[in-house]
């Protein structure tokens, strides 16, 4: 498997083995996103959809990345890197300063409730659980600093603490000392015996271990932190990666302990929005934040017209970086923009001249066939015909006007002149860049031409989320990888792009049972918006041109929803609720809220975009329907609507 | 590798005709009594396991537990409610016609926000309860993972528990019976839980952070259609460590000799992010279980043997294919103390609603007790 490597399907924070492999494929933009006056003091809560980028971040900070990124620090991929983090504080002259300490709360956190029976007890548990594995991950992360050898080292560990304060002596007492060697032995013995526990099922929980008060480990990392008497950080961050993991008991109790305003330590808590309820997630930013700063990491939604722009840039740059890291590609990656260069465009592999007259001719044939004779439209088709060139770009004029004409047609009976012959200008002032995307898609989708492809709409189809993007340009670069193989020009063509990505959003589609929680009702519910949106975008006059890929609610309806007591009354408006949340968390769908149109405050619902392809549909952001809420609900309980065209198959993967 | 400390070396295993040939000789010895485990699912094989053995009884009785399990309102089984009840209809009316008694067992699948399934199954059976009868017999036909590798994991500890004890081993006898149909199985989709865990009774200390410094070995025994369960998996054994070292177990023999070849191709993407060595692979009979616990066995031994200077090395297996193949991974991590890794299912799909007549081979596979010397 070692010949055809695809750097794209490796997952920065998780699968990149090498600290230095991960810097290199590590996209600098994403930390735009983080508040660089806020970090060190309050509580800070990641959170996104799955695959934004959370445990990249925090890997970033953790001491085996910050010992690379020093040593290579002049390097030119890491360079932009290393200065942004002299910035904060976190690189000195000398190396790291900071000592990250990151915790996956993946770790049967939550099946600690059963081993004890009462609360008090199972709370004392968990927190003693988590101070030891914080010590433990602290202990390897001072020796990874120092270049020590754990665990045989920890012995020269020494966590420097106030031992006035009288929470940092209960903490000291409870984790044996602050001497490496002692709170290893000790957070060991903790860690064994708890897990001990969990897996005894004759147990009664009535023998559970004693547990711990309060989260000591907290006040022993709230100094700097010696190796052998030098000293290899002057602040200490613990991270909790995935914290909605935890039961929500144990979610609460934390993040309480955490927003602790005499902590020396720094604070960082990485969730997905399956933590919290869904009332709270189908209208974010409901509750007021005091407490802890919290950064969405897949917030593009609010940063308006430039946000393509930007996120096409960081997903370029990570592509770039991807492209470079392939062994086989080292010779083709050399281009500035490597990736891009692997991804043709139309012009670059146009249809044949046969096939390409047969679609323009059908085009034009199609118009004089809606207009008949009528003196109506002469000018405008004249204005066509004068055209020699045979291009796409006339069979999509030609489509625009067909458009136009069957706009027209709609509401010429009202009109007093109906057979008046329309001026030329006026096919430029009723065309607009929206009618013109439209005919591009029906042009497409008649004659079968490509349409998804691009570097603009690979971005595009990412849907804000760096890991889409990856499975997808990954796929891509398949081609490129195996072109070389073949000492073949490196090129993917537009047609084998589109394929990719319809492939790609038709295996999205079947995966939403088995990948989302109320996977069958959030399946219904993309069908249904999928269907409703294919019949509207496809109407003769493009009422919505581009199309329509979305649908909307009233903010009065969506409280409506969230109300408990209005849900107990409206039959199936709980099941919507749960696929609703669980659609966003899991990012099938992307929302705006307080939209205002029409004198009223909407709640829009976007498919993500790589599910628009299955019920081809365009990729713009916009175009979606208004409904009410008691119909959304038909659309989770019922069969899905009806599809046009573009059969669905829902086999399952692999 | 000595195969002397290999507990299933030799083993019993009848399929088909042998199946009902053995019990029909069992039944007939003097004094058998037997209890039968089943799950009460959708399943149209669930009362097949309890059909065959009633046949198979002259005069005895023959006593059922009927494992209800609840997979909460939200579950997609609900819809199956009616197949569910047909089939403890049918259960109960063949285990009263032997004059045996039927005890209805309902398991909590979730309770509290997470799921307790396997814990509170595991928790089911006592040695008082187990003590007389002669033969227990676990169908695993209509019990999902979570449910049937916490149940046998315990009533082997308590088999072997009691025999070291001196008394006699109670359960005296332990049998397995599957009801196998690939054909039906593709039918049955399931509706994966958010994350993976590691199964009660088999988390073999495996997400102990002290011994992040130990490689991991993961092993998935490999079926069609996994790649989210697989990489949840991979999500929880990398929590607590470095990534694994994965070697996938392919089915081969196998009745179509390609299926090994489809699935690598299928799982291409997912071994390639992993960088999954192609030495690693490992083959092991279709059909058999034992032979999956063989080869389990061999690796575990392998790595532990060669990775001693690095204080050893922490085994991970997980079951991705048939039952009978299942069963071969369970018998791995209980003789080993391999940890298994799972990720749960929030209920199931099935495409074609299940009809009352659907059938499959009848398996036999008894792990514990007189053949073993108990």
């Amino acid at each position: 498997m070692d010949i055809n490597k695809n750097p794209f399907h490796v997952r920065t924070s998780e699968q990149v083995g090498s600290d230095t492999r991960f810097l290199g494929l590590f996209g600098p933009s994403v930390l735009q996103a983080l508040p660089d006056e806020k970090l060190w003091n309050r509580l800070m809560i990641y959170r996104s959809t799955p695959g934004a980028g959370k445990t990249s971040i925090l890997r970033l900070f953790t001491p085996g990345a910050l010992r690379a990124l020093h040593q290579h620090r002049e390097q030119n991929t890491v360079q932009h890197l290393a200065l942004q983090l002299e910035q904060w504080g976190v690189l000195g002259p000398e190396g790291p300063r900071v000592l990250g300490v990151l915790l996956n709360c993946e770790q049967q956190y939550a099946a600690l409730r059963d081993i004890a029976n009462d609360e008090v007890r199972r709370q004392r548990c968990f927190l003693a659980l988590l101070n030891a594995r914080i010590i433990l991950a602290a202990l390897r992360g001072a020796l990874v600093l120092a270049g020590g050898e754990y665990p045989r080292e920890v012995g020269d560990v020494t966590f420097e603490v106030d031992l006035e304060d009288p929470a940092v002596r209960a903490g000291v007492e409870a984790l044996g000392g602050t001497t490496g060697a002692a709170l290893y032995e000790r957070a060991c013995a903790i860690e064994r015996s708890i897990c001990m526990a969990l897996d005894d099922l004759s147990a009664d929980g009535e023998e559970a271990p004693e547990g711990h008060a309060d989260l000591w480990s907290l006040y022993i990392l709230g100094g700097k932190t010696r190796v052998a008497n030098r000293i290899v950080s002057d602040r200490s961050v613990v991270m909790f990666d995935d914290l909605h993991l935890l039961h929500s008991t144990q979610r609460t109790l934390l993040r309480n302990l955490l927003t602790g305003h005499t902590l020396g330590v720094s604070r960082w808590v990485a969730e997905r929005w399956q933590g919290l309820e869904p009332e709270e997630i189908v209208a974010p930013g409901a509750k007021e934040e005091r407490d802890y700063e919290l950064v969405r990491l897949d917030g593009w939604a609010d940063e308006g017209a430039a946000r393509l722009t930007r996120f096409e840039k960081i997903v370029t740059d990570v592509a770039n970086r991807r492209t470079r890291d392939s062994t086989v590609m080292q010779a083709e990656a050399l281009h500035e923009d490597a990736f891009r260069s692997f991804l043709q465009e139309l012009g670059d592999a146009p249809p044949k001249p046969e096939e390409l007259a047969k679609i323009v001719s059908t085009a034009r044939e199609r118009v004089q066939s809606l207009t008949g004779a009528s003196p109506r439209y002469r000018g405008w088709l004249g204005k066509l015909e004068k055209r020699r060139a045979v291009t796409l770009e006339l069979a999509q004029e030609w489509r625009a006007v067909e458009i136009l004409v069957q706009r027209d047609l709609a509401r010429r009976q009202r009109e007093l002149f109906a057979d008046a012959e329309l001026p030329t200008k006026e096919l430029d002032a009723r065309g607009s860049s929206g009618i013109q995307a439209a005919a591009e898609l029906f042009l497409a989708r008649e004659n079968k031409l490509p349409y998804y492809f691009g570097a603009r709409r690979l971005a595009q189809l990412a849907s804000w989320n760096i890991e889409q993007f990856l499975d997808l340009a990954g796929e891509v670069f398949d081609l490129a990888l195996t072109a070389v193989i073949l000492k073949k020009t490196a090129k993917a063509t537009p047609r084998k792009q589109d394929e990719i990505v319809r492939t790609a959003s038709k295996r999205l589609l079947a995966e939403i049972p088995r990948r989302v929680p109320s996977g069958g009702d959030v399946l219904n519910l993309v069908r249904a918006v999928g269907a409703m949106s294919q019949r509207e975008t496809h109407r003769p006059t493009a009422p919505y041109a581009p199309g329509v890929n979305g649908f909307a609610v009233s903010m009065v309806d969506l409280e409506r929803l969230r109300s408990p007591t209005i849900r107990r009354q409206l039959a199936g408006a709980d099941q919507l609720l749960r696929a609703l949340s669980s659609a966003l968390a899991n990012n099938i769908f992307s929302a705006e809220f307080n939209y205002r149109c029409k004198g009223k405050l909407w709640a829009v619902f976007y498919l993500n975009r790589l599910l628009c392809p299955a019920f081809e549909l365009p990729l713009h952001y916009g175009g979606y329907r208004e409904r009410k809420l008691t119909e959304v609900i038909q659309w989770v309980r019922g069969p899905a609507g009806n599809v046009l065209f573009n059969e669905l198959e829902l086999d399952t993967p692999d | 590798m000595a195969t002397h400390d290999l507990r299933w070396h030799s083993y019993v295993l009848e399929r088909d005709k042998g199946f009902h040939s053995f019990w029909r000789q069992r039944s007939a010895e003097s004094g058998t009594r037997i209890l039968v485990i089943a799950g009460l699912g959708f399943d149209p094989r669930m009362p097949r396991g309890i059909e065959a053995l009633v046949a198979c009884q002259n005069e005895g009785a023959v006593d059922a537990w009927l494992i209800d399990y609840d997979e909460g309102e939200l579950s997609p089984s609900r819809q199956y409610v009616e197949h569910v009840e047909r089939n403890r209809t049918r259960a109960t009316s063949l285990i009263t016609s032997t004059g045996g008694t039927v005890r209805s067992c309902t398991i909590p699948m979730v309770e509290d926000e997470r799921k307790v399934g396997g814990r509170r199954v595991a928790q089911l059976a006592t040695a008082e309860d187990l003590a007389p009868y002669t033969d227990v017999v676990v169908d695993i036909s209509a019990l999902p993972r979570s449910l049937y590798f916490p149940l046998l994991g315990q009533l082997l500890k308590i088999h072997d528990r009691t025999r070291n004890q001196g008394r006699h081993a109670v359960p005296a006898n332990l049998h397995v019976v599957i009801c196998e149909n690939p054909q039906l199985d593709a039918r049955i989709q399931e509706e994966l839980s958010e994350r993976a865990d590691y199964l009660p009774l088999f988390s073999g200390q495996a997400a102990l952070t002290q011994d992040q410094d130990i490689p991991r070995i993961w092993a998935p025994v490999l079926g069609e259609g996994q790649g989210m369960a697989l990489q949840r998996i991979e999500q929880l054994i990398k929590a607590t460590g470095k990534a694994p070292e994965i070697c996938p177990v392919l089915p081969f023999p196998a009745t179509d000799p390609r299926r090994g070849d489809r699935l690598l191709l299928g799982y291409r993407q997912l071994f390639e992010t992993w960088e999954v060595e192609l030495r690693n692979i490992i083959y092991a009979a279709e059909w058999n279980p034992f032979d999956v616990y063989r080869q389990l066995c061999r690796l575990h031994d392998r790595y532990r043997d060669a990775l001693q200077p690095l204080r050893g090395a922490k085994m991970i297996v997980s079951a991705h294919s048939s039952k009978l193949l299942s069963l071969g991974v369970l018998l791995a991590a209980h003789n080993r103390e391999i940890a298994v890794a799972h990720v749960e299912v929030d209920g199931y799909v099935m495409q074609n609603p299940p009809q009352e007549d659907e059938n499959g081979e009848m398996y036999e596979i008894w792990i514990a007790g007189e053949p073993y010397g108990a």
